[in-house]
């Protein structure tokens, strides 16, 4: 089954003057289990593909469909609710909430997903010990070198199973041992769960964890060869 | 996992407002409170000064020339046979006369140190128009002695026994009064008998202060007193309590309803500067909140509770702050009358804590331009 399709998308950003193609009609598949490397270069659209993936984004035109549900036929709220349970985000860097420990961090995102605090707790906890990240559950992010709150955020995408995970450069600025953890960590234990995993980036070294890798070149997809 | 560490709690301290700028807004929040706080302390302290004396037990009706409505300013004279006339009245148990007038009081170690003060001539030692309350020593007795309020005895240095002069007339302080001071200036207490030594016209009173047999109603006699002599005026405790209030709150009541407003302006600007820089300073954390799925109306509330918890902790800091310093003024600086209510602090703080978080909505329309895509940033 799909967990996200993309038929015909075309996407722009920006208003006015500044208003940009940013895809041109898209389409894709990415199945449970599965995960994608979407390959290409700064202002290829990558991002903005993620943000449509994730609903944060609404299509000019074409569909945009997570688990057969086109999200632009959602309202906004029923959008962020189906987003906040269906999908995980990996930001660039992390990006996690500076005033919060990393446990609190994962937390809520099991919170805002639906799960009650038991579930939540025990979800933790066990991504916690996979990713071998227990000792620093209590420590905020300011404290954390850059693999440890790659593996965090990577947690916290993951601490709702969700059916979607997005990645955004997870190994960005990481060195070589810290990026293959966190590759290795996202293909495992989202494709363990039967996640689907759509990571956009231009570093080489995430190839040989992803089932397939997608070229995006300014907007357009240019090649989706199964990856050997 | 601990209790705290639910939904809402979590996203409320995501976006807590960094500690500098928390500590500085509830710290002008906490000056605000004082400010207005001490202003009622204040206020509090000048009308406790008229409401003790007038409204002191047997002043039941106070009688007056007619125009005549108040003690503060009142430049009416009755002649003393007044009073006999009065007590031969049905209901009235028992009349006694006021004369007052200002005084200027020095020591003389200290001439250059003077105070106008307003001398309530009275029948000594428990004449109707006595002191309310003694803090030491006891009421005057005879034409020699004075009791003078503390801030009084602070301002001039004086002390039990200690002679001061009156208008260049040497008495006895016999006693320093407590809730006799008017701020601007004090009540000071003589016997009748000396107020020719004051200069104060003989044979007259300014009032004839009544004490009615029980079960007469005030109003009542003030009827009786009335049809008695058309040239005269009784006004009950109550409503002469309320003349002198207005009396010595009218200059002070503009100023501190300017001053209160400025303080809740200034609360709103520093609680509405907070929420601005929170929106602004917290603008990644609430991108990436908004794009795992919080709920803008959540984000919002969180600002909201974040900033009143901010105004609450300000809020009750002035509280305590102003209980204290009114309490500490009232001891070190007595010419300072401040009557602190927790009453006040009881009715401000939720005020201003209503306040500062109408004054949040504003700039917490900048939650809009927010875009959760910016989350996707480094």
């Amino acid at each position: 089954m799909n967990a996200l399709c993309f038929d015909q998308v075309d996407a722009s950003r920006g208003a006015g003057a500044h208003r940009v193609r940013a895809l041109q009609e898209v389409t894709l598949q990415v199945s449970e289990g599965e995960l994608v490397v979407l390959d290409g270069p700064s202002g290829s659209g990558k991002t903005t593909l993620l943000a449509l993936a994730g609903g944060l984004l609404t299509p000019d035109a074409g569909t945009v469909r997570l688990e057969n549900t086109d999200l632009a036929k959602l309202p906004a709220a029923d959008r962020r609710r189906l987003r906040a349970r269906r999908v995980g985000f990996v930001f660039q860097h992390g990006n996690l909430l500076s005033a919060l420990t990393a446990r609190q961090n994962v937390l809520l995102g099991g919170l805002l997903a639906g799960l009650d605090r038991d579930e939540c707790r025990s979800a933790a906890e066990e991504l916690f010990d996979r990713l071998a990240i227990g000792d620093l559950a209590d420590r905020r992010p300011d404290s954390l070198s850059g693999g440890e709150e790659m593996r965090v955020a990577v947690a916290r995408a993951l601490v709702h199973s969700p059916a979607l995970v997005l990645a955004d450069e997870p190994s960005a600025s990481l060195d070589g041992d810290s990026a293959l953890a966190v590759a290795e960590a996202l293909a495992r234990l989202a494709g363990g769960r039967g996640s689907a995993v759509l990571v956009a980036t231009h570093d080489a070294r995430l190839l040989p964890f992803a089932s397939r890798r997608i070229g995006l070149i300014d907007g357009r997809i240019t090649s989706g060869e199964p990856h050997v | 996992m601990r209790k705290a560490e639910d939904c809402p709690t979590l996203v409320r301290r995501a976006l807590a407002a960094r500690p500098i700028r928390a500590t500085v807004t509830s710290i002008g929040v906490a000056g605000c409170v004082l400010l207005v706080l001490i202003l009622y302390s204040v206020s509090h302290g000048l009308t406790t000064g008229v409401r003790s004396f007038v409204s002191q037990e047997g002043a039941d009706v106070w009688v007056a020339p007619r125009g005549s409505d108040n003690l503060i300013r009142n430049s009416g004279l009755l002649p003393v046979q007044t009073v006999n006339s009065l007590e031969s009245l049905p209901g009235v148990l028992r009349a006694d006369p006021i004369l007052r007038g200002f005084v200027t009081a020095a020591m003389n170690s200290d001439p250059d140190t003077k105070l106008n003060l307003l001398a309530i001539a009275y029948r000594t030692p428990d004449g109707l128009g006595r002191p309310p309350s003694m803090r030491r020593g006891e009421r005057p007795i005879g034409p020699e002695e004075v009791a003078i309020d503390r801030a009084t005895a602070w301002r001039l240095g004086a002390d039990l026994s200690d002679t001061v002069q009156l208008n260049g007339v040497p008495f006895r302080v016999a006693g320093i009064s407590d809730r006799t001071n008017l701020i601007a200036t004090q009540f000071l207490f003589v016997d009748l008998a000396a107020a020719p030594r004051l200069g104060v016209l003989p044979g007259a009173v300014s009032f004839v202060v009544v004490e009615t047999d029980s079960g007469v109603r005030p109003g009542v006699l003030a009827g009786r007193v009335a049809a008695f002599d058309s040239s005269l005026i009784a006004i009950p405790r109550q409503t002469f309590v309320d003349n002198n209030l207005r009396e010595v709150a009218s200059g002070f009541r503009p100023m501190q309803r300017l001053l209160s407003f400025v303080g809740f302006l200034i609360s709103i600007l520093f609680v509405a500067l907070l929420v601005h820089a929170s929106v602004e300073d917290r603008r990644r954390e609430i991108a990436i909140l908004l794009a795992i799925g919080t709920s803008a109306p959540r984000v919002a509330l969180a600002i909201l509770l974040n900033a009143g918890a901010l105004v609450l902790a300000g809020g009750l800091t002035g509280g305590l702050a102003a209980l204290f310093l009114a309490g500490a003024l009232r001891r070190w600086i007595p010419g300072l009358e401040l009557a602190p209510r927790v009453l006040d602090a009881a009715l401000l703080i939720p005020a201003f804590l209503i306040v500062g978080v109408a004054a949040a909505a504003i700039p917490l329309l900048r939650l809009r331009s927010v875009n959760p895509v910016e989350a996707f940033r480094p």
